[in-house]
């Protein structure tokens, strides 16, 4: 049943509105027009067209981050989403313990990235740091390493260390999916014999697809949003190496106060989001995800 | 048991779980070794060792340093979590309940602002609670925060309030209730179950905020703990122990929430996503 709108709704619905409008979505629009000025702080400016975008597709520094993003949407299709994939089936296979695993592999997602990143700072640390200690408490000391120090292997040691959090995210979303699939096919699948393999590969997983692409989808905004744990680990070093588009963003707007560039940059990255929210809204508009 | 398995994959079943737990236990367990050592006895024993005793002063130190901090989070949080979800009921109700044009187009109007990331409105915002005399107050980031909540919430709230009864409303509207006490009187306190998720959800995303609080303040002292347990660490860089509890104090009341309110948590994850 749907109501007729009538002037109390309006009038309930024009505070939340209001709210809205100047926060949100002002803003987004008042962005896009800084985009095309070179204003920085101070305010004043003039519009100077597709200058911002044109310096920032041929600065080197730009496509270093733009590179560094790509390698994190990996890491996060590898981990929170890989990962996440396995823990979910794991747990949806057994009964004893269920809610203790469930609990141990999302508790992480109530942590803040402030904090994530201070615990993974002790974890890679060299000298004391709890990774180095256990390999060579294993014998597997000559495997010891200053993680965030080398710049090939920084980045990927930082995206883990995000990827912990965020796999419980996908987990979640995961464990939910399957938790939907009717025991009936199921239980058709062992009537015929069918191993735990072919199982997933033939009754499962087709019908997780809903939930891949969602989890997916949001999944690699969340990784182009990627701000916080760069901010507490490496402020996008050694180098440059750990400079995704979502710090590189920040930077420019607060640190070198290019309030111009920064602007087309968080355009640039949103135009990128809008792909993935396309997919995410293709699903969940018009397939009816369930969970 | 979900499906038939052998003995053997049974254990390799468990086994799987059993690492993937230490993974995820790992982190915090040694975050709390270190925070209560002291940082001689992780030099010489090294940082995994039994604590060869018990050192607390690690955690009166992070208690003086953050206490501020730590009452300026609930500052912030707790109206934020309420504005937001009170807000976001409104618009979850309008959004699952009345029938009117462009209905579909302000649900993705919503669901575009639930996804766009932040840094897409930073500088706005930045000027804006300049331009209004908020910036650096309590005040910006409330209000920001509600904002930036609106959506999830009346997402959250739409998907769970299209599902109350027809029967009900109907019910409601025939003893003579009008939108607003509809709305309060009957879809609210039926809602209580979604409207928990929410409020569990809302507080511990805006608790664990550090972006905003970058962006919108500069006074020590108004900075929520997220901020402070990054400036503490860079203070403490040699003394793990302090960081450690600082970093465990910042992540009680979250944690805390999450422990009690688990299936509210997880039912707002999802429910927020889904259609």
């Amino acid at each position: 049943m749907r109501l007729k709108i009538d002037l109390n709704a309006l009038m309930l619905l024009a505070i939340p509105l209001t709210i809205y409008l100047i926060f949100v979505i002002f803003p987004i629009l008042w962005n896009i027009v800084i985009s095309f000025t070179n204003m920085t702080v101070g305010g004043s400016y003039t519009f100077t067209g597709l200058e911002n975008y044109i310096r920032l597709l041929n600065s080197t520094r730009f496509l270093n981050a733009l590179k560094n993003t790509l390698m994190w949407f990996i890491i996060y299709l590898v981990f929170p989403i890989g990962l996440g994939l396995l823990m979910a089936i794991l747990v949806n296979s057994i009964n004893r313990g269920a809610n203790f695993f469930k609990l141990v592999y999302f508790y992480p997602l109530s942590l803040s990235f402030a904090v994530i990143g201070i615990i993974w700072s002790f974890i890679y640390e060299p000298t004391y740091g709890v990774l180095n200690e256990i390999l060579r408490k294993i014998g597997l000391g000559f495997l010891a390493y200053p993680w965030l120090i080398d710049p090939n292997i920084a980045l990927i040691a930082v995206g883990i260390a995000a990827s912990w959090r965020e796999l419980g995210f996908d987990f979640v979303v995961f464990f939910a999916g399957l938790r939907a699939i009717p025991q009936e096919y199921l239980d058709a699948a062992k009537v015929d014999g069918a191993s735990t393999f072919v199982k997933y590969r033939y009754i499962i997983l087709p019908l997780l697809k809903p939930a891949f692409i969602t989890a997916f989808a949001i999944t690699m905004i969340r990784a182009l949003k990627v701000f916080d744990i760069i901010y507490v680990m490496t402020r996008g070093g050694p180098g440059f190496t750990t400079e995704v588009l979502g710090y590189y963003a920040f930077v420019l707007a607060f640190e070198a106060f290019d309030y111009g560039g920064g602007a087309a940059l968080s355009v640039i990255l949103t135009l990128i989001s809008l792909l993935f929210i396309a997919l995410y809204l293709k699903i969940a508009l018009k397939e009816e995800v369930r969970y | 048991m979900r499906g038939s398995l052998f003995k053997k994959e049974y254990a390799a079943l468990y086994t799987a779980l059993i690492l993937l737990a230490i993974f995820m236990l790992l982190p915090t367990v040694s975050l709390t070794i270190i925070s209560i050592k002291t940082m001689q006895d992780i030099a010489f024993h090294g940082t995994l060792s039994k604590p060869t005793q018990l050192n607390l002063d690690s955690y009166v130190k992070a208690l003086n340093g953050l206490s501020g901090n730590l009452l300026s989070s609930f500052i912030i949080t707790i109206p934020s979590v309420f504005l937001s979800v009170f807000v976001g009921a409104i618009v979850g109700f309008i959004l699952s309940r009345f029938d009117f044009k462009l209905r579909n187009e302000m649900v993705l109007f919503f669901i575009l602002g639930m996804m766009i990331p932040q840094q897409m409105v930073l500088i706005p915002l930045y000027i804006i609670a300049n331009k209004l005399g908020i910036y650096d107050t309590y005040l910006a980031l409330i209000l920001v925060h509600s904002a930036y909540g609106i959506p999830i919430v009346s997402l959250l709230l739409r998907n769970f309030m299209i599902t109350i009864p027809d029967e009900i409303l109907e019910a409601a509207i025939l003893d003579g209730c009008g939108t607003i006490r509809l709305f309060f009187q009957i879809v609210l306190p039926i809602s209580k179950i979604a409207l928990t998720a929410a409020t569990i959800l809302q507080f511990t995303y805006i608790w664990n905020d550090l972006l905003w609080a970058l962006v919108l303040t500069r006074s020590i002292n108004i900075q929520p703990v997220t901020m402070a347990i990054v400036r503490f660490s860079g203070q403490y860089v040699v003394d793990w122990p302090t960081q450690a509890a600082g970093a465990i104090i910042a992540s009680l009341p979250p944690l805390i929430v999450f422990m009690i309110f688990q299936n509210y948590f997880e039912q707002g994850v999802i429910g927020a996503i889904k259609r």
